[in-house]
């Protein structure tokens, strides 16, 4: 192949990299290998009760946003990722359990350095399994259920 | 066909114009479908990464092919890339129907780790660009000794 054609292939190639693949947004983890990278871990183990939530028993997904999500769109989100039993907990800046789930967890500072938009999952043993920040979760529910399914 | 025409026809075949056309239309629309499913997702980077390892490693292996053999190959280059990049996006796929991650899948080109990369897609940009920048000039070197072999020799 001559080198022309090689070399505007892989200027083709760098425009792509260059022009589609986003840098991390302002709620985005400025790690992006450490977003979402669909690794379980062996965190901390909570407390069966942090700031009066009680955990233990199931698996349980702590979401975190900077407000409480509605619509159609949340809905359908909630009810895939506890179609399999595992319970749901939302955690706004308003919940008095916010800020202490974040320190405990601990939730990664978005590169916004405000509140974290993403989730942690704890598993029947209150042990920390997965945490992400995710400002897109409600495109990744699948994401959720593979998780909270290999923890249960 | 002539012993020398059949030897020329087989040392060359890996850079049968038609072929290579016909290689990078089914590179690129496969490649296009595969950035969507990443894109809806919100997970274009890691398409540009498994993509750029599968890259840098179809650039090794034909680099070291042509050392080895002393010819192009393999007969299919570009496709050896998408198949690379399948290869690399394997735990993905397994993700989808219900596996998460484990250290383990870096056996697919390194699919954990290739992240952690000091400066991600940037980084392995570069270094696809040297691995295919060093392969052109290995082919090209190579096929200017052929040339010029073949007109010492007084053949085609």
């Amino acid at each position: 192949m001559p080198a022309g054609v090689v070399a505007a292939l892989m200027v083709a190639l760098i425009a792509v990299v260059v022009l589609l693949v986003r840098p991390p947004g302002p709620l985005d983890d400025p790690r992006p290998a450490l977003q979402r990278d669909g690794l379980l871990r062996e965190g901390p183990v909570l407390e069966e009760d942090v700031a009066g939530l009680q955990l233990g028993d199931r698996a349980v997904i702590l979401l975190f946003d900077r407000e409480q999500p509605g619509g159609s769109e949340w809905e359908q989100w909630r009810t895939d990722v506890t179609a399999e039993g595992a319970d749901l907990i939302v955690l706004t800046p308003g919940v008095s359990a916010h800020g202490e789930l974040i320190d405990v967890i601990p939730m990664p500072v978005p590169v916004d350095g405000g509140p974290p938009v993403g989730y942690a999952v704890i598993d029947q043993d209150r042990q920390v399994r997965y945490v992400t920040l995710d400002p897109q979760y409600l495109l990744n529910a699948f994401e959720v259920n593979v998780i909270t399914g290999a923890v249960s | 066909m002539s012993t020398s025409r059949a030897s020329w026809t087989t040392t060359y075949r890996a850079l049968h114009p038609r072929s290579l056309a016909i290689q990078l239309t089914i590179l690129v629309i496969a490649e296009v479908l595969l950035f969507q499913t990443y894109s809806v997702h919100d997970a274009r980077f890691h398409w540009a990464t498994h993509f750029l390892v599968a890259v840098i490693a179809a650039a090794v292996v034909l680099t070291v092919l042509l050392r080895i053999r002393g010819a192009p190959g393999p007969r299919f280059p570009l496709l050896l890339v998408l198949g690379l990049h399948l290869f690399a996006m394997a735990p993905d796929l397994v993700f989808r129907v219900g596996a998460p991650h484990a250290a383990w899948m870096d056996i697919f080109l390194g699919h954990v780790s290739v992240h952690y990369l000091p400066g991600g897609d940037t980084t392995w940009l570069v270094v696809a660009a040297i691995a295919v920048g060093a392969y052109v000039v290995l082919l090209t070197r190579w096929l200017r000794a052929r040339a010029r072999g073949a007109a010492a020799a007084g053949v085609e």
